[in-house]
């Protein structure tokens, strides 16, 4: 206080022996002087920063050069998991976990088992953080305990889908589906209303990486009315992902009853996965859509299941649908059900299309 | 008479004032968002493991457009590169932009090409395509062989041909880190809204490249290229971070950034004389251009930065060329701004109309004029003895402390989030660099922008030569 007390009289005493302009100066001046102390102490901050990390990731790289070691050996089954487990200190807990999720990414199987037993006693510490204000560090600790505590943290990790960030819910989400075990897709489908501006096709991928055990799940949303459109097209693309058959049916009644622009397209993905003769009315109804989506998503579906008879339906959309992207989806869908010859004509013809003919028929894809 | 003169002058200082506070305030105010917002993308990034392998499916295909106008020396070396992109569904466009040297030889003879038959995908007026080639050794990659048109009109050729939902344009010359495309694609998985994301631009002088990756990163020896790393890291790290926080991003470098293709052919491509009308800073002008129609569409339009995704280019190391440059980018800069002047200080646009906008033409655009008119004023102020030699040196010990203030949070950030330099002594020079280029090089760039903003009213259009080393010093290559 006596301090702060004499700093404002020297203030005043200044304001009172120098004119405005002179106590202008005198501002900039400090001004300038603060704005170079800071960027002083901003690159000696940096400097110790740097060579403090420098010394931590030696340090961090002597241990995780031991633990690779020793983890070789349990993995060989020269040693006990508990034996490399027991030598990690309190410290080092959190590294160590980090060190093992390197590890269950690459490995699978009986591998992958034993990452997870050597993780197991060090996943409590990773709880605390579960409730932590910073919400990188809440979406670090769902991360830990999806990829190496599941099912004995699968709570604690579906709880967090319910977490106020959407990072973290988005984490939760997906680790759980990266798990492999369909029992999951329930919570993950009942949450997925909070993704609503993600990419489908991302959370589609998602939720097929849980495998087929989620497929009943998936197939429960797609049917239910009740669900929201965005979800049950997730669901859909998933079982195409899937390659699901029993989800052909459903795929069917979606596409009639629906009105819904993404979700009757997403049920034509499915159909076009998984579709059967019977299926193929309502993919021709399609074919003459109003809706752009519709329509390219029918002609592939119809390439893929359609009769014979329908390679003259495709071969009017190459050449006369107003849109591009369905017209190649058309001609593609002509050469998959065999109307290599309707290609030909075309690439022969004065048509405006005909260089389409000519790509379809010649054309190595990319992917 | 007298009265006159002063009275000139004193405008003339305060004009200069109100400058600088109002840029230098901007600069902090986008630093100090910078700061905070990479801090926590990086704490955010270690639990993000969005595509992993098993979600291939995931990854929305990407076509990589690239225009090459006379890069015979450098254009198999760029091509291999991108090749090698650890990306899963990705395909390669290269645009010969009727180059008058034997680019299309080399690409011929280099990726064994045979014409094909590709229907368009958009119909973007374009000089005449006089055939399209794919590769029979890698399917993935297409040559489109044209007349020359420009920059932007090979951008649209190669825009009429993408079949894929994002197309990710880069120079010829550029080289793209192995993970930029999956680090790029992020917020279009995040949000179906992106419209647009920018990537990172390093500086690649000097550092060790092998088969078109950047395996050493140094600080380049030449005095101008090394300031200009250090101008790259403040553009990007503070700027275009910091911009982006605010959602009120405009530029989007032309090296380097990823588009929903749908959203650049709905804003009707990239300008150019056959289309929206001739600019040299057709990069900026999509951007801008796309933030205006799609506002005005009520559609959305997020347009992000990426900062850990990263494209290496090679900058000028000679004065005349990089003055060049900058006359280029000032020039783009104002066409780009005047075009789309009816979102100045238009609340309908957001931060951007209200925010970004103005700074971007009063403080970047207009700037560099008021700075150099500063110098001259306040030297006039103290040789008529108007202003005191103490109040000048007062007042450029400000201005210079709060440049070496920006450049230092550019490199700390750099150094915390990223610390791509191995060498503490290029940190160290990082440093340095940020003090020294405040005596001559930062008023010579104003002078070039000054240039740039003149030859901008006289409606020049030319676009200057790009002297090349190429990536190892190997060639001296011009384009």
């Amino acid at each position: 206080m006596p301090d702060l007390y004499a700093q404002a009289q020297a203030v005043q005493l200044a304001t009172r022996l120098l004119s405005p302009g002179e106590a202008f100066l005198l501002l900039v001046v400090l001004t300038g002087g603060v704005f170079l102390v800071i960027s002083a102490t901003m690159a000696t901050w940096t400097l110790v920063f740097r060579s403090r990390k420098l010394a931590l990731a030696r340090a961090l790289q002597d241990r995780t050069g031991r633990w690779q070691y020793e983890l070789q050996e349990v993995l060989y089954g020269d040693k006990a998991p508990e034996s490399l487990s027991g030598t990690v200190d309190d410290d080092n807990r959190v590294e160590f976990l980090n060190f093992l999720l390197e590890y269950v990414r690459r490995l699978e199987g009986e591998e992958q088992d034993i990452i997870r037993r050597l993780a197991e006693p060090h996943l409590d510490k990773i709880t605390e953080y579960l409730d932590h204000p910073v919400e990188a560090r809440r979406a670090r600790a769902v991360q830990t305990l999806g990829e190496l505590g599941l099912p004995t943290f699968a709570e604690h990790v579906i709880a967090a889908l319910d977490d106020s960030s959407p990072d973290v819910a988005m984490v939760a989400a997906s680790t759980l589906s990266a798990a492999d075990d369909g029992g999951y897709a329930d919570p993950v489908l009942a949450h997925l209303d909070r993704f609503a501006h993600w990419r489908l096709d991302f959370l589609a991928a998602m939720l097929a990486s849980m495998g087929p055990e989620a497929a009943p799940s998936l197939r429960w949303a797609l049917a239910d009315a009740e669900v929201t459109p965005n979800t049950r097209a997730v669901a859909a693309d998933a079982l195409a992902l899937l390659g699901d058959a029993p989800a052909a049916d459903l795929a069917h009644e979606v596409l009639v009853h629906t009105e819904k622009v993404e979700l009757r397209a997403a049920a034509l993905r499915l159909l076009a996965a998984v579709g059967r003769g019977e299926h193929v009315d309502a993919v021709r109804e399609a074919v003459v859509d109003d809706a752009l989506p519709v329509r390219l998503h029918a002609v592939r579906a119809l390439g893929g299941i359609g009769a014979e008879e329908d390679r003259d339906l495709l071969e009017d959309a190459a050449m006369s649908d107003p849109s591009p992207w369905v017209a190649i989806a058309a001609a593609r869908g002509l050469k998959e059900a065999g109307g290599a010859a309707a290609l030909e004509r075309l690439a022969g013809s004065r048509h405006p299309r005909a260089a389409l003919g000519l790509q379809v028929i010649s054309e190595v894809r990319s992917w | 008479m007298v009265t006159s003169w002063w009275v000139l002058l004193s405008v003339v200082n305060a004009l200069v004032l109100v400058y600088f506070v109002a840029i230098n305030a901007v600069y902090m105010i986008t630093s100090g968002k910078a700061l905070h917002v990479i801090w926590r993308y990086r704490q955010r990034l270690r639990a993000f493991n969005l595509l992993d392998p098993s979600r291939a499916q995931a990854a929305p295909p990407i076509t990589v457009l690239a225009p090459a106008y006379n890069e015979a020396l450098t254009c198999v070396e760029s091509v291999r590169s991108l090749l090698t992109l650890d990306y899963p569904r990705h395909e390669i466009i290269v645009v010969n932009d009727g180059s008058g040297d034997e680019t299309m030889e080399v690409l011929e003879s280099a990726f064994s090409l045979a014409t094909r038959a590709r229907i368009v995908t958009a119909e973007l007026a374009t000089a005449r395509v006089r055939g399209v080639y794919q590769s029979r050794l890698y399917p993935n990659l297409w040559v489109v062989d044209k007349d020359n048109g420009g920059k932007a009109d090979a951008l649209n050729a190669g825009l009429n041909y993408c079949n894929t939902p994002l197309v990710c344009a880069v120079d010829a010359d550029t080289l793209l880190e192995r993970d930029a495309l999956t680090r790029i694609v992020r917020p279009f998985l995040e949000d179906a809204g992106t419209v647009a994301v920018g990537g990172k631009i390093r500086v690649v002088n000097d550092c060790s490249v092998d088969t078109g990756i950047v395996t050493d990163a140094r600080l380049p020896r030449s005095f101008l290229a090394a300031v200009q790393t250090v101008e790259y890291l403040r553009a990007f790290l503070v700027g275009r971070v910091g911009w982006a926080a605010f959602n009120a991003s405009l530029v989007i470098s032309g090296a380097f950034g990823l588009f929903s293709r749908g959203a650049v052919a709905d804003a009707g491509g990239y300008a150019s004389k056959r289309t929206t009308g001739e600019t040299v800073g057709e990069d900026m002008e999509l951007v801008v251009r796309m933030k205006r129609l799609f506002t005005d569409q009520g559609r959305p339009c997020r347009i992000e930065f990426v900062p850990d995704s990263v494209a290496w280019t090679e900058v000028p190391e000679s004065l005349r060329v990089l003055g060049r440059q900058r006359d280029r980018w000032q020039r783009g800069l104002i066409e780009s701004l005047l075009r789309h002047r009816t979102m100045l200080f238009n609340p309908r646009y957001g931060a951007s109309g209200m925010f970004a906008f103005p700074v971007f033409l009063f403080l970047e655009g207009l700037g560099p004029v008021i700075e150099l008119v500063g110098y001259f004023g306040f030297a006039v102020a103290v040789a008529s003895g108007q202003a005191s030699t103490a109040y000048i040196i007062g007042f450029f010990i400000l201005a210079f402390a709060l440049g070496v203030t920006l450049s230092t949070v550019a490199v700390l950030i750099e150094e915390v989030a990223f610390a791509r330099y191995t060498r503490t002594s290029d940190v160290l020079k990082m440093f340095a660099l940020g003090i020294i280029e405040n005596f001559g090089f930062r008023q010579l760039n104003s002078f070039w922008r000054v240039r740039g903003l003149y030859n901008s009213v006289v409606g020049r259009k030319a676009w200057g030569k790009m002297e090349r080393k190429g990536f190892q010093g190997s060639a001296a290559t011009t384009s």
